[in-house]
């Protein structure tokens, strides 16, 4: 935990971007349309209704009508359709 | 992204059916490896999931391990227009025929334009072109043009530059031709001489030496004024003469005029014929035999493509050939003289420049009987101003058998 807050006061004095020194997710939402997720951990759950994906910080879910992946790389996902909810589940359980 | 897309294309790609449980396992599974999966939709248990061809191989084991079946769907992109086209040679043969012909084709030269002719003829210079194997549908590559350009320099005498340029392919000959000397200033040393014969009637000098006086007979080219102005005891020198000499013309002409008509009158059958022209050829479009002996024939010229200055060198040319017959008919002394005056005066105007003054039209009618003829003569009088002025030539002038 030290060495966390080490790294994140680090970013902030040197302005750089959190979530390639902290090792955390980075979301976009454009819109209703797309949500991209950079730096995570796997997929948890997909279905057309309903995309779980798993992230250092907790497991973020998101609802909506014909999801599809547009992409699935190594650090990124790409997803698009109608999206209706985005929220992150904490698993450490904040 | 349509770079990815067109990529994907080009490398092929494969749309593959997954079913099994472990779906998002499989997602995972392969992300970790490193292979791109894209489109992917779950329709209940199964994924439809788009993949690079030589991801495919590693696949599988990734199916084995999450125990999901794999069908490949369809199979999309270039390596597979390939197989398919391997099958079908003689499309391939075609295809690379068309290139190898359009390649071909375009590296000859099939137009050359010639600009800045202005006292040299356009089909001269291709001509001496043609001398030199500089000619349309040569091969346009290793061509000496600076040889071509210098002969066609030490050729003709008129030419100060040239230059030969290949535009795809067509080649642009241009030329400057050396400018013509200047126009008798008003300061060149000159003489006022006849433009045609005639009958001086007054004669206003204005500068020079008067060699003629009113009442004179003059011929064509005979020196009127002149500029040479001879002292005694001295050399002479010389003026620019300048001046007005009137002189009565008289202007013949004659014509015969039957007195039975023929003429043309159209039958109502009629033939239309097509013709495509392309520079000078000409290539029918319909049967050119005509059914007819006698015809007239109009001619309608319509230019496929104008635009600005470019033009399309393709031409349609529609002939329509009117049958006609020949009828005689009886017109009368009276008419035929009227015919007869009418067509005289007619010819006659081309021949008496713009600025003459018309003094008398006198006519001369006679009947020929042995031809079934009138024959029409007509004299018309004209005054006008013949005198031209026309440079002196220095060196020839009696100043050198004076010494």
């Amino acid at each position: 935990m030290k060495r966390k807050k080490l790294k994140e006061k680090l970013s902030e004095i040197l302005d750089l971007p959190k979530d390639v020194l902290l090792n955390i997710p980075k979301i976009t939402i454009i819109g209703n349309l797309q949500v991209t997720v950079e730096n995570h951990l796997g997929i948890i759950e997909y279905t057309q209704t309903q995309v779980r994906i798993n992230t250092n910080i907790g497991v973020i879910n998101i609802k909506g009508k014909d999801i599809k992946l547009n992409s699935v790389l190594y650090d990124e996902i790409l997803l698009e359709g109608k999206i209706e909810e985005v929220w992150l589940n904490n698993g450490e359980g904040g | 992204m349509i770079i990815i897309k067109i990529w994907n294309y080009i490398a092929g790609y494969l749309v593959v059916r997954v079913r099994g449980i472990g779906l998002e396992k499989f997602i995972n599974l392969c992300s970790a490896e490193n292979i791109y999966l894209w489109d992917v939709i779950r329709i209940q248990n199964t994924l439809q999931v788009k993949m690079s061809l030589h991801h495919f191989k590693r696949i599988r084991s990734i199916a084995r391990k999450t125990k999901c079946r794999i069908y490949i769907e369809t199979k999309r992109g270039l390596p597979f227009v390939f197989i398919k086209l391997k099958k079908r040679k003689l499309l391939m043969l075609g295809g690379i025929l068309f290139l190898v012909i359009l390649y071909v084709l375009s590296s000859m030269i099939w137009y050359i334009d010639v600009t800045g002719a202005k006292t040299l003829k356009e089909e001269e210079i291709l001509g001496q072109l043609e001398k030199l194997g500089f000619e349309t549908g040569i091969w346009k590559y290793g061509i000496d043009l600076k040889n071509i350009e210098n002969k066609l320099l030490l050729n003709n005498q008129q030419i100060s530059w040239v230059d030969i340029k290949i535009k795809g392919i067509k080649a642009i000959v241009e030329i400057v031709e050396k400018t013509p000397p200047p126009p008798i200033k008003s300061i060149t040393p000159c003489s006022v001489v006849a433009r045609d014969e005639g009958l001086i009637t007054e004669i206003v000098v204005l500068k020079g030496e008067p060699v003629v006086k009113e009442g004179d007979m003059v011929e064509k080219g005979q020196v009127l004024i002149s500029g040479i102005i001879e002292i005694e005891e001295a050399q002479p020198y010389y003026v620019h003469a300048d001046g007005r000499v009137i002189a009565k013309r008289w202007y013949k002409k004659g014509t015969e005029i039957p007195v039975i008509e023929h003429f043309k009158v159209k039958t109502g059958n009629k033939k239309i014929v097509y013709k495509m022209r392309s520079a000078n050829r000409e290539i029918f479009l319909t049967n050119p035999d005509l059914p007819f002996k006698d015809y007239i024939m109009e001619k309608e010229t319509k230019t496929l493509f104008k635009w600005r200055n470019i033009k399309l060198s393709v031409e349609l040319i529609k002939e329509i050939f009117y049958e006609t017959r020949e009828q005689k008919r009886f017109i009368g002394v009276a008419e035929a003289l009227r015919i007869g005056k009418q067509r005289l005066i007619n010819h006659i105007k081309q021949d008496i420049p713009e600025d003459a003054e018309i003094l008398s039209i006198t006519f001369d009618k006679r009947v020929v009987l042995s031809k079934n003829r009138v024959r029409v003569d007509v004299v018309v009088e004209t005054q006008e101003n013949i005198g031209v002025k026309q440079p002196l030539n220095i060196l020839n002038l009696p100043q050198v058998k004076e010494e």
